[in-house]
């Protein structure tokens, strides 16, 4: 294994966390490797110093001002006891399974593979609050969040059995990283990761149902973009858009404007044209 | 002479000296009267727990909003305590509700993040004229890291929790967790040096 593959490994080998086998590779490493015995060694000092930050007490006065604004908050603890009649607890048992019959009625029937309204919508939130800062460590949160798998984009299309946007590639100006093909609630979606020559990363993710997509708590604007109707989400200076396409989902993650959003949409439409 | 048998065994020192053991009631216990708005309970939960979760936000939001941090937290715990399941450890409960409330205080304040906590850090130690300790670097150190990077290091190295339950508190992964704590680990080095670290 290389040494960098070590290094990976070095911080959670400090933890004690790694299981037995990978343990005693790493031990073997680090016992001949100076650079990574070094990097052992700066994670022990480190955590020689955080045993010092445990110090800190709030102020004295902190549970009395608590005290006072639960006195202050009307009391929503305690649940009166309401005693039914008996007959009309019957009925309200009832009810309740008349309720919950149609409840689970209606989510089987929209669960069910081959109904056409099928919605379970993706939250990439949290991928984005993890793109923000680090894009490569985002792709591994995906992959461990949706059961991923690092793919070609030409092996994903045997199993999609479509062929995806990104399939003819991106503008000359994006130069691939890496693909994966994820298990989402919806449905399987590729996602492929690109780096620009001017820097930043850009992500485009297919889902393989027109299925809506959620960014978590961040404030959706809908725009026109290109003549499509198309969703935008500011993402600490870059955008995040999706559109729908064909009966699939595009989303781009990490673009830098509207107007980059659109020469992919462009882009996109060119490659279904030399496609047909 | 003192007899023997009025010696304790364990520290050999009298036994009237020592002080019988406390007793404590098991949260769960507490928990249920707090639910019901028992106010002497929820002052029992905010004496055992309010340590651990001051200690997290000082490190998450500044020494300046810690202490309205915590309160909030506080309050906010009595407001959803009997939404607590009991599926995980009333811990991990409440360093997850204390993590949600520091990272909203910082999606307010978002403009000026880190620059705010480590200006506020440097105005404490404004007054060293030399060298800063290890202690004082790493607090600086820290400050520069991105929220769910020193989230993850203040839960291993103080905290002490193991990864899963980091990844419980966290709601990420395990691996996402692992690849946190590498990472945070290498910034922290560069940000250490940086700042005149020396190993």
């Amino acid at each position: 294994m290389p040494c960098s593959e070590f290094t990976d490994l070095l911080s959670a080998f400090h933890d004690g966390e790694l299981p037995l086998d990978r343990k005693v590779a790493v031990a073997d490493h680090v016992a001949a490797c100076p650079a990574c015995s070094a990097k052992l060694l700066t994670y022990q000092k480190l955590s020689g110093m955080a045993a010092y930050l445990n110090d800190s007490l709030p102020p004295a006065n902190m549970w009395s001002n608590i005290d006072t604004k639960l006195n202050s908050q009307p009391a929503v603890f305690a649940q009166p006891a309401v005693k039914l009649q008996p007959w009309i607890a019957s009925k309200v048992v009832a009810t309740a399974t008349l309720v919950a019959m149609i409840g689970i009625a209606f989510v089987a029937y929209m669960a069910w593979p081959m109904h056409g309204d099928h919605h379970v919508a993706v939250n990439l939130g949290p991928f984005i609050d993890i793109f923000e800062r680090s894009p490569m460590e985002a792709q591994q949160h995906l992959r461990d969040t949706y059961s991923g798998q690092k793919t070609h984009i030409s092996a994903a299309m045997t199993q999609l059995k479509y062929s995806p946007v990104v399939a003819s590639g991106l503008p000359p100006e994006y130069a691939f990283e890496e693909a994966s093909l994820l298990q989402m609630p919806c449905c399987r979606c590729l996602e492929a990761c690109y780096r620009r020559a001017a820097g930043g990363v850009l992500c485009v993710f297919e889902h393989e149902r027109d299925d809506f997509v959620k960014f978590g708590e961040r404030e959706v604007s809908a725009i026109d973009c290109g003549g499509r109707p198309t969703r935008v989400v500011d993402m600490d200076g870059r955008l995040a858009a999706s559109w729908s396409k064909s009966g699939r989902f595009i989303t781009v993650i990490g673009a830098q404007d509207v107007g980059e959003v659109t020469r992919l949409m462009r882009h996109f439409e060119q490659h279904d044209q030399v496609k047909r | 002479m003192r007899a023997p048998s009025d010696l304790d065994l364990r520290t050999g020192r009298p036994s009237e000296e020592i002080a019988p053991p406390l007793i404590t009631e098991p949260i769960d216990s507490l928990i249920s009267r707090s639910c019901k708005g028992d106010r002497d309970a929820q002052q029992q939960i905010y004496e055992r727990h309010h340590g651990s979760a001051y200690r997290l936000l000082i490190r998450m939001v500044g020494h300046t909003d810690a202490a309205d941090v915590l309160q909030e937290v506080f309050l906010q715990v009595f407001r959803t305590l009997n939404q607590f399941s009991g599926k995980s450890q009333f811990e991990t409960w409440l360093y997850r509700l204390t993590l949600n409330q520091a990272l909203q205080y910082l999606r307010q304040r978002r403009r000026s993040r880190w620059t705010t906590l480590e200006s506020d850090l440097m105005d404490r130690h404004a007054d060293q004229t030399s060298r800063m300790e290890d202690k004082e670097l790493l607090e600086c150190a820290l400050a520069r890291l991105e929220p769910d990077l020193r989230a993850s290091f203040l839960l291993r190295e103080v905290e002490k929790l193991s990864y899963s339950e980091i990844s419980k508190v966290t709601e990420v992964p395990e691996g996402t967790v692992a690849s946190r704590l590498n990472r945070a680990r290498q910034l922290l080095k560069e940000h250490l040096m940086e700042l005149g670290w020396d190993q």
